[in-house]
């Protein structure tokens, strides 16, 4: 028996032990022992997931040391390849007018007549706007704070009545 | 297959967490007036301050909130166990929650351990 399967086995029964214990702790409303079991089984899982990926790590060295340690391709095997590659169809060039330098000609003259267009038309909607809009909102504030205006004659006055004490400010205006 | 396999995980989870939650779920317990419950527990104590009887009554008094009723004190018994008496008599549920904190780790250095539990009309 190796390390590995000595290893593999003590893992699956602490993390089958603990788990099935976590279960009974709780049936049996053992509150702090379903805590320690269950901490156990995290421990255990950890240490199980480490040893899978520490031996999958290993395998992957293993496979890429091997691949560097072997022969180089043989004849036969490079004819075959260069075969593929010269009877292959050519690749697709999307926009392919775009990668000839000499026909560029073409493609910067139609940018810059989009761009000048567009700068028209965006300046014809500015002074349209410009010309058509109303101070609609300032007036609608204006209307509003009518009510916040100061009384034309002022809060004092000469004269002095017996109720001016109660009617306050407002109650003088008169 | 796959489809077959998941299925069946499904309803075995759902099985399994339905019936765990119904055994570890807390319900009230009928209460049937002028019965009463004696528990016996013994407690093993390592590095313990005190004697058994003060970590008895440390663990019963810990414990007994578990169940409703009247409780008595600690009383030590010949044969070194510790008996207890709760009224009125407390039900399943009652009493799976009073083992499980009397036999749990409840307190440091001190481990109880029931030795009997017996209810009276």
């Amino acid at each position: 028996m190796n390390a590995r399967l000595i290893r593999t086995l003590l893992g699956a029964a602490t993390l089958a032990a603990s788990g099935a214990y976590t279960f009974v702790y709780l049936y049996r409303w053992e509150w702090n022992r379903a805590l320690m079991s269950a901490a156990i089984f995290i421990a255990a899982e950890v240490a199980v997931m480490g040893s899978l990926l520490s031996h999958r790590l290993k395998v992957l060295n293993q496979r890429l040391d091997a691949r560097e340690a072997a022969p180089p391709a043989p004849a036969e095997h490079t004819t075959r390849l260069e075969r593929i590659r010269t009877s292959a169809p050519p690749a697709r060039a999307p926009f392919a007018w775009l990668t000839r330098p000499d026909q560029m000609n073409v493609f910067v003259p139609v940018l810059m007549g989009a761009g000048v267009l567009l700068s028209g038309v965006a300046w014809v909607v500015e002074r349209l706007a410009r010309a058509t809009v109303s101070p609609v909102a300032e007036r609608g504030l204006a209307s509003q704070l009518d009510g916040l205006a100061l009384p034309a004659q002022g809060f004092a006055t000469a004269e002095s009545a017996p109720l001016d004490l109660l009617r306050g400010p407002v109650g003088r205006r008169t | 297959m796959k489809a077959i396999a998941f299925a069946v995980m499904i309803a075995v989870g759902g099985v399994g967490v339905s019936s765990l939650a119904d055994l570890t779920q807390n319900r009230p317990d009928p209460v049937v007036d002028g019965t009463s419950t004696t528990i016996a527990f013994d407690v093993g104590t390592r590095r313990y301050n005190g004697t058994d009887l003060q970590a008895a009554q440390a663990l019963w008094a810990v414990c007994a909130a578990t169940v409703s009723g009247d409780t008595t004190a600690p009383a030590a018994g010949p044969d070194g166990a510790f008996t207890v008496s709760v009224s009125p008599a407390i039900g399943t549920n009652g009493r799976k929650r009073l083992l499980g904190c009397l036999q749990d780790s409840t307190l440091d250095r001190v481990q109880g351990h029931v030795v009997s539990v017996a209810s009276s009309d």
